[in-house]
């Protein structure tokens, strides 16, 4: 409720604020008295003496008027109108309390004479202009200070709305890519580019449709209607280096430090990010610290948040490498030839307490499992990610990318774990354990893709394909002592002292062909009712061998013995191949400067067929199998544009797919350290098909230049599986469970989510946005709990609503509230539901005190409410200061982590008939001064060329 | 290798391209703006009757004969034929075609419409071939040339034409008992190594080529079409015709193709000589030369020759469109998108100019959507002092699903601005 009424305040306070400060207007009528006719479309720029900077701007109606209102009062201001063939015309004026409305009537400007140079040259620049179908931002017209990057211009332009989470939307439509001179920028991340680039380094901003004609001649689809944004820089700065360096140090021997340097020019892009942290920061580490230590990160409108949430304490330390390079001059980004590279090492000690509680329904008893664990683990991980795009045609892709990781894990862990039947304690037991694993991944994937598109070729060679591989291979050495104490069984105790050396290597390959020429092929020139036909095939292979040697130590030799039952060779092939025919259909009705809709048909109608051999040491592993049947799927999208009103975009499609069940649980290899969970397998288990709908729906406004943008979407889906694999649960006194499979009917789920987000602004610098969503979930599972039936019930909700008002360069605030529950039912005992809550109420405050200092505080309040109706309340308090010096380029911070000190991680978990409660340690209040250096440097040393010169008439 | 093929071009240029006037010097970006009354002394509006049967709503062609006023809508796929003073005669469609153009043939009193069988799509490639190989003389299966009739005694005969082979590829025009069909790309079914853009066909045979260009690889006609805009004049004989990138209009007369106007651009708005001639390496070098010339005028289109004025619109790589009049007597360029609207336009939003492209004796013709009307309207009634008796009645009356109003524009006479 509190919040609600905060959120109403919020909304509320920016119309108050505003209603209460006095502006002027000014109009006129601009004409060629000569001539005597108006002037239509004249740019008329007003101007504050002080500083030059623009304060409003207009073009001229079709009867030469204009109306500039929202103009400041007591200010020195000039007005300065220009037309194309025309003598620049400039007025100073001043408006007062008195005066807030001025009328310079009848404006006359001069026709220039034939070749007349500007004798006076004044420098008047359009912020925003259409040039054909591209909207064009001229950076020269935001008058900001020396260290504006472009995202602090983008704010300021009407239309575009600049969100808490970086999406920059046009008319509520995304910018969907973001390039520079028509090239990605360093990953293309958006922020990349707009919070480093800098403003004074552009020279325009185009945003356009990018439109598909590969797609257009195809099927006559739509053109793409999400928008891109290319950044084209000014010619003198094709080339440029920043980055940042940073360090800091805390109470409670917290620490961070990290690098980051980034190169640009024409055709290549080089960037080396490094860092170390023992703060649990992973956001922003590794490949995203290109993203995260952007020029304008730290004073980015939002930021803040909880911070620090994961499990465990982690020290984290990295090293990235990024090269891009383009082998061709070309800025069009819809043309490309370049390839790149991506190295990465990480490497991570984490340390995680975990207590963990589990109460289990069984029959008319509950069992709770309560377990104290610690794990230390060390990974070493080195990777390089190898890429190369080309398209010379609009119709032709070549796409071919290769992951190589290789990666060495070790790991330790100790646990105790008692089993309690109601209040009474049936067994407990202990495990150790160390293994250390080192593997090596090698992925590759390629696309091809040749349509005629509109180019001088056979449609009949039309085709697609994607293929892909993979080796993998891993050697796993480990350690366990595990005992087992039961206060109920004759044999009361029970332990293990088992030694595992498992070898895993894998291979796969993978391949696709569509061959979209063969309608073409068979019809030839005939449309055959202009539903496209394409044959698609689709093969893969897998292969994973495993080998597990495994020793028991003999207390009476003191040596280990090895596990005849546990040591085995396994290998298992599958062979999966799906012929099939798809067949679509499209409409589509386009009325110019109203409306246009398209919708889409399509089918397909796809075998799938399945092979799968077993070879095992272990004689009853030794089966094949082999599995056919018929998986179609089909599919229906929809558009519609309103112009200049609204856009719909729909998809629905549903499909079906096959899963037989895998050797391990049809013939397992039971490990008998797996104390409490033992799986029975069930050789007897048939494939279980699967079928799905799902729905999506999405509007936004598509009004240009308005002060309110709206987008909304929901997404409904619904699945049901035939002979699913579900299981039969005994459970023993000692509270231990051997889970028997089985196949059931019956299991379904449904889910779905709505989202909305509205933008209102206010005016040129003040946004207020509010964005909401609500996802729920259900699943239905049938199963047994000691023979007796029992399905499951599980319902999910999620509420969420988060308000932001923004003073662009001055103050934010964001409130949040979420609420989320989770409630499972079981049938068949009592009836009996398990329910646990969620409430998180989340406000975030950031404060421009002046260009070089801002202030963040954000306050995360938790309530977790488990199963069993206890309630955990946490409040994390963090708080910032930034200052910002030398230009900008030097950065302090301090920052306060958990001023209230009551950090925890909980996790509650319902599910089928258990409910879980999961505490783990995390960081503890700290606080941290951080010291940053953000070298930077656009374009080469040569002065620029000296401005033309500019003199003011008034 | 582009120096020599430039230098062949130049010579082919000089061979086939007739004599040319004077050259005239305009800067489009600095064309005059003016009152309408300075351009146009009268205007008066025409709706067109609106039923079901009559109703269209997305025009793509409109044409104007001595009686009558045709639309092509390519939503109903339909040709809608109404009289001067607006009501609806006759709806033409046909079954399984798609109707892509109308020209009013005077000779005749007829419309020749052409269209493309719906259950056929023939990729450009394989339109070359069967250009270049097929031993076939008619290709009515694939596309269809129709005169329909408009005399009253005629009752909207249809009369199917042939259509010759060079008609399988872009649009084909009817000129004087032949028809005019454009070749715009790279062909390599051609054995000839110089082809020819414009070509006046008569049974199946080049009678006339025009316009010649190398028909080899790496080329622009090899990435993409040359496009061409082709307008009647008030003569079944006589078409203006422009090239992309050429900025001079030429009169293609019965025996002949002169340049009637030969614009000169400023260099920033022409695109290079040596484009057309250049051998690109792939297409991204074609594109990234395209984008260093975006502000070039690609080509001119909406021509229109009436009394001492010329119309024409042009179209830059930008995509950028703009709409002009030039006063052939005094050689005054004027942009329409500078022109202000006043009472001798009744007040009438200036964005008609974009559609102004037919003629007959008397005026110059255009249309205004009923919804845009509708938007007018309170500033008309406000502005104009004495709206005739007709006009009110017909904003009184209307409806924003009405039919396109035509808008009749008759020219000053005089020669000079007021």
């Amino acid at each position: 409720m509190k919040i609600t009424t905060f959120i109403g305040l919020l909304l509320i306070l920016p119309y108050w604020a505003f209603t209460q400060k006095n502006t002027g207007s000014i109009k006129g009528v601009i004409y060629d008295t000569v001539n005597d006719y108006a002037l239509q479309s004249a740019s008329v720029s007003v101007f504050k003496q002080a500083d030059s900077s623009i304060v409003e701007f207009q073009l001229s109606n079709t009867m030469g008027e204009f109306e500039i209102r929202n103009l400041p009062i007591k200010a020195n201001l000039y007005m300065v109108i220009t037309h194309a063939g025309y003598r620049t015309l400039v007025k100073s004026f001043l408006l007062d309390s008195l005066t807030t409305i001025h009328d310079f009537k009848k404006l006359s400007m001069l026709q220039k004479a034939e070749n007349e140079l500007e004798e006076v040259v004044i420098k008047v620049i359009q912020p925003v202009r259409m040039n054909g179908d591209t909207l064009e931002i001229n950076p020269e017209a935001f008058k900001l200070d020396s260290g504006a990057v472009v995202e602090d211009m983008l704010m300021r332009v009407p239309g575009l709305t600049v969100w808490g989470d970086g999406t920059i939307t046009m008319n509520g439509k995304p910018l969907d890519k973001v390039f520079v001179n028509g090239k990605p920028f360093f990953g293309g991340a958006t922020q990349t580019a707009t919070q480093n680039l800098p403003k004074n380094a552009i020279e325009k901003i185009q945003i356009y449709q990018e439109k598909d004609y590969s797609k257009l001649k195809q099927s006559d689809e739509k053109p793409d209607s999400l928008y891109t944004m290319n950044i084209k820089l000014k010619e003198d700065k094709n080339k440029g280096i920043f980055g940042k360096v940073g360090a800091g140090y805390g109470t409670d021997d917290r620490y961070t430090g990290d690098g980051v340097m980034q190169f640009y020019n024409k055709r290549t892009q080089a960037g080396i990010a490094t860092g170390i942290n023992n703060i649990n920061k992973e956001e922003g580490t590794g490949e995203n610290a290109f993203l995260a230590s952007t020029f304008k990160n730290s004073f980015m409108i939002f930021w803040g948040g909880r911070g620090g949430a994961s499990s465990g304490i982690t020290r984290r330390t990295y090293a990235n490498l990024k090269v891009q390079h383009s082998f061709t001059d070309s800025d069009n980004s819809q043309f490309y030839n370049r390839i790149t590279n991506d190295y990465g090492h990480l490497n991570t000690v984490k340390n995680v307490n975990t207590h963990t509680t589990n109460v289990i329904n069984i029959d008319n008893y509950k069992q709770s499992n309560i377990t104290e664990s610690n794990n230390v683990s060390k990974n070493t991980s080195n990777s390089i990610k190898l890429l190369y795009e080309n398209r010379k045609q609009y119709g032709n892709f070549v796409n071919i990318s290769a992951n190589y990781t290789n990666s060495y894990n070790t790991s330790n862990d100790q646990s105790s774990t008692i089993a309690l039947r109601n209040e009474t304690a049936t067994s407990n037991s202990f495990n150790t354990s160390s293994s250390a694993t080192a593997s090596n991944n090698l992925n590759f994937f390629g696309f091809m893709q040749s349509n005629n598109a509109g180019q001088l070729k056979d449609p009949r060679n039309n085709f697609m394909i994607h293929f892909g591989g993979g080796y993998n291979n891993s050697r796993s050495n480990s350690n366990t002592v595990s005992r087992f104490v039961s206060f109920i069984d004759t044999i009361p105790s029970d332990l293990i002292n088992r030694r595992y050396l498992i070898t895993n290597t894998g291979y796969n390959a993978n391949i696709s062909f569509n061959y979209d020429g063969f309608k073409n092929l068979i019809f030839g020139i005939y449309n055959f009712f202009n539903i496209d036909m394409s044959l698609q095939n689709e093969l893969s292979i897998n292969r994973n061998e495993m080998n597990a040697v495994v020793n028991d130590f003999d207390t009476l030799t003191g040596g280990y013995m090895q596990n005849e039952l546990l040591t085995n060779k396994n290998a298992v092939t599958d062979f999966n191949y799906w012929p099939g025919l798809r067949l679509s259909k499209s409409f589509n009705k386009s009325v110019w400067e109203k409306y246009n809709y398209w919708v889409n048909f399509s089918a397909e109608l796809k075998q799938q067929f399945l092979s799968q051999k077993n070879e095992s040491s272990i004689h009853f592993r030794n089966i094949d199998r082999s599995f056919s049947t018929f998986t179609p799927s089909v599919s229906i999208s929809f558009s519609y544009s309103k112009v200049r009103l609204f856009d719909i975009r729909s998809n629905i499609w549903a499909n079906s797919g096959l899963r037989p069940p895998g050797i391990d649980q049809l013939y397992p290899i039971v490990d008998s350290t797996n104390r409490y969970n033992i799986t029975a397998g069930n050789p007897n288990l048939k494939a279980s098909v699967s079928r799905s709908i799902s729905w999506d729906f999405r509007i936004n406004s598509s009004k240009p230049n308005v002060k309110n943008n709206y987008t909304a979407s929901f997404n409904i889906n619904v699945n049901n599986t035939a002979n699913a694999i579900s299981d039969n649960l005994v459970y023993d006194s000692s509270g231990r469970s051997i889970r028997y499979l089985i196949n059931v009917n019956g299991q379904k789920g449904g889910g779905g989510n709505f989202s909305t987000r509205f933008s209102r602004k206010l005016n040129k610098l003040n946004t207020l946005s509010i964005d909401t969503r609500t996802s729920f979930n259900t699943s239905i599972r049938p199963g047994f709990i000691n023979y007796a039936n029992a399905t499951f019930t599980n319902n999910s909700v999620s509420n969420n609503i988060n308000a932001t008002y923004s003073l662009t360069d001055k103050f934010n605030i964001m409130l949040g509230q979420t609420i989320s529950n989770n409630r499972n039912k079981q049938k068949g005992n009592d009836n009996a539901a398990s329910l646990i809550r969620n409430y998180t109420t989340s406000g975030n405050i950031n404060y421009f005190a002046t260009k070089k200092l801002s202030l963040n505080t954000s306050v995360n309040y938790q309530n977790n409410i488990a199963a069993n109706g206890s309630s955990v309340k946490v409040n994390i308090w963090n708080a910032n200061a930034t200052y910002r010096f030398m230009q900008q380029k030097a950065e302090i911070r301090l920052s306060a982590f958990d001023l209230l000190r009551q950090n925890q991680n909980i996790t509650n978990f319902v599910r089928e008939n258990w409910a879980a409660t999961t505490i783990t340690n995390g960081l503890q209040q700290y606080y941290m001064i951080t010291f940053s250096f953000y070298p930077r440097k656009f374009g080469s040393n040569r002065p620029a060329p000296p401005p033309p010169p500019v003199m003011m008439v008034y | 290798m582009k120096k020599l093929i430039w230098s062949c071009c130049m010579v082919i240029a000089v061979l086939y391209a007739p004599a040319q006037d004077n050259p005239l010097y305009l800067n489009p970006e600095n064309a005059l703006g003016a009152k309408a009354a300075v351009l146009f002394s009268d205007a008066e509006l025409v709706p067109l009757e609106t039923t079901k049967a009559s109703y269209f709503s997305n025009i793509v062609d409109f044409l104007v004969t001595p009686n009558h006023y045709i639309f092509l809508d390519n939503v109903a796929n339909a040709v809608f034929i109404f009289d001067k003073q607006g009501r609806f005669l006759h709806k033409y469609k046909k079954k399984k075609y798609e109707l892509h153009s109308i020209q009013y043939i005077r000779s005749e009193n007829a419309v020749f419409i052409t269209g493309q069988n719906k259950n056929y799509t023939i990729p450009e490639l394989k339109a070359q071939q069967m250009m270049a190989k097929s031993t076939k003389t008619d290709f009515t299966k694939y596309k269809s040339f129709d005169l329909l009739y408009l005399n009253p005694e005629s009752r909207y005969k249809i009369k199917s034409l042939h259509v010759p082979r060079q008609a399988l590829i872009n649009a084909a025009y009817y000129f004087n008992g032949s028809y005019i069909t454009i070749n715009n790309r790279y062909n390599k079914y051609l054995n000839d190594t110089v082809a020819y853009h414009l070509n006046i066909v008569d049974n199946n045979k080049v009678t006339r080529p025009y316009f010649p260009f190398f028909n080899i690889t790496r080329l622009p006609s090899f990435y993409e079409p040359v496009y061409f805009a082709i307008d009647n004049t008030t003569s079944d004989t006589n078409f203006f015709i422009q090239k992309q990138f050429d900025n001079t209009v030429y009169k293609l007369t019965a025996d002949s193709l002169i340049a009637q106007y030969r614009f000169v651009f400023p260099a920033d708005q022409t695109m290079q000589n040596d484009f057309q001639t250049t051998l690109f390496k792939d297409n991204i070098d074609y594109n990234t030369a395209k984008n260093k010339n975006n502000k070039a005028v690609s080509g001119l289109y909406n021509m229109l020759e009436h009394q001492h004025y010329f119309f024409f619109s042009t179209y830059a790589l930008s995509s950028a469109r703009k709409n002009f009049i030039f006063n052939t007597i005094d050689k005054k360029l004027y942009d329409l998108g500078k022109v202000t609207s006043d009472s001798t336009m009744l007040f009438l939003p200036t964005k008609i100019f974009s559609t102004m492209s037919e003629r007959d004796a008397d005026y110059v013709y255009t249309r205004i959507s009923a919804a845009d009307l509708i938007k007018e309207k309170e500033k008309m009634l406000q502005k104009n002092q004495a709206l005739p008796q007709n006009i009110q009645q017909l904003l009184a009356r209307i409806d924003k699903f009405d039919n396109a109003i035509i808008v009749k524009l008759k020219v000053q006479t005089l020669t000079s601005a007021k």
